[in-house]
């Protein structure tokens, strides 16, 4: 099966951004082909550099670097989103292709299954 | 086989009307003569899973109408472990573990792990997430 996961939540508002992630590892590690894709506020886990230490939060960039850990190469943040938020295409996770959202909407319409929390 | 649908729900009891909402479309998917696949609980949703929810008397104790519904219905019904031990949601196995003083998780629900929700939307027909 092709899961698309559709992460669009900031990383630190709530646990969402982080449970949505946790579902996309544990999908991965069930042996099915994951592909996550980062949209609206969900680009904003992608920032390099986050200290959520100063908070005694958990960074996200952890969870992100365990995606390869896990076969998850498919890593994609919206363009769109990307700009809207004054976010540079170098400023985000070294893993994550920056795509259209005529893309986006591409491997949405290719895969099995979407999740979107 | 009727068609079966697996659901997930994120939300709690309290904080909007999320859980209300997705326990009316599974007594509705029941009434229509489909099946639950299985209902995952996760996110703030675990909360439904304690047996300790004191409501007023004219309201619906919502909590207790999920259990009730599971019961009734012999329904699986998994709440995510990670999630639970959070919360405060707790059975008495992982309470002994934890050394715990009690425990609160509904007796028509069980602790257990995501994998329980990707084997439901692989093998169920439909599936939706209730958001929070």
């Amino acid at each position: 099966m092709r899961y698309l996961f559709l992460l669009r939540q900031s990383p630190y508002s709530s646990s969402l951004a982080r449970e949505a992630l946790d579902m996309a590892l544990a999908t991965a590690a069930f042996d099915q082909h994951v592909q996550v894709a980062f949209i609206n506020d969900g680009v904003f886990q992608l920032v390099n550099g986050q200290q959520a230490d100063l908070e005694q939060r958990r960074n996200i960039s952890k969870t992100l670097d365990a995606l390869p850990l896990y076969d998850i190469t498919d890593i994609f943040a919206e363009a769109e989103s990307v700009q809207e938020r004054g976010i540079q295409d170098n400023e985000i996770f070294k893993y994550a292709q920056i795509i259209d959202r005529l893309a986006i909407r591409n491997l949405i319409a290719q895969a099995d299954k979407v999740i979107t929390l | 086989m009727p068609e079966s649908i697996a659901i997930m729900i994120l939300g709690n009891a309290t904080a909007n009307s999320s859980s209300q909402t997705a326990l009316e479309f599974a007594k509705a998917v029941i009434a229509n003569g489909k099946r639950i696949e299985r209902l995952f609980f996760y996110h703030e949703a675990v909360a439904l899973g304690s047996n300790l929810t004191v409501w007023g008397q004219d309201e619906q104790n919502l909590p207790d109408a999920w259990q009730m519904f599971i019961q009734e219905n012999n329904l699986d019904a998994i709440v995510c472990i990670a999630s639970a031990l959070k919360r405060g949601v707790i059975n008495s196995s992982e309470a002994t573990r934890y050394e715990k003083t009690s425990c609160n998780l509904a007796k028509s629900m069980e602790l257990s792990g995501l994998g329980q929700w990707v084997d439901a939307v692989n093998n169920a027909d439909k599936y939706i997430v209730f958001g929070a």
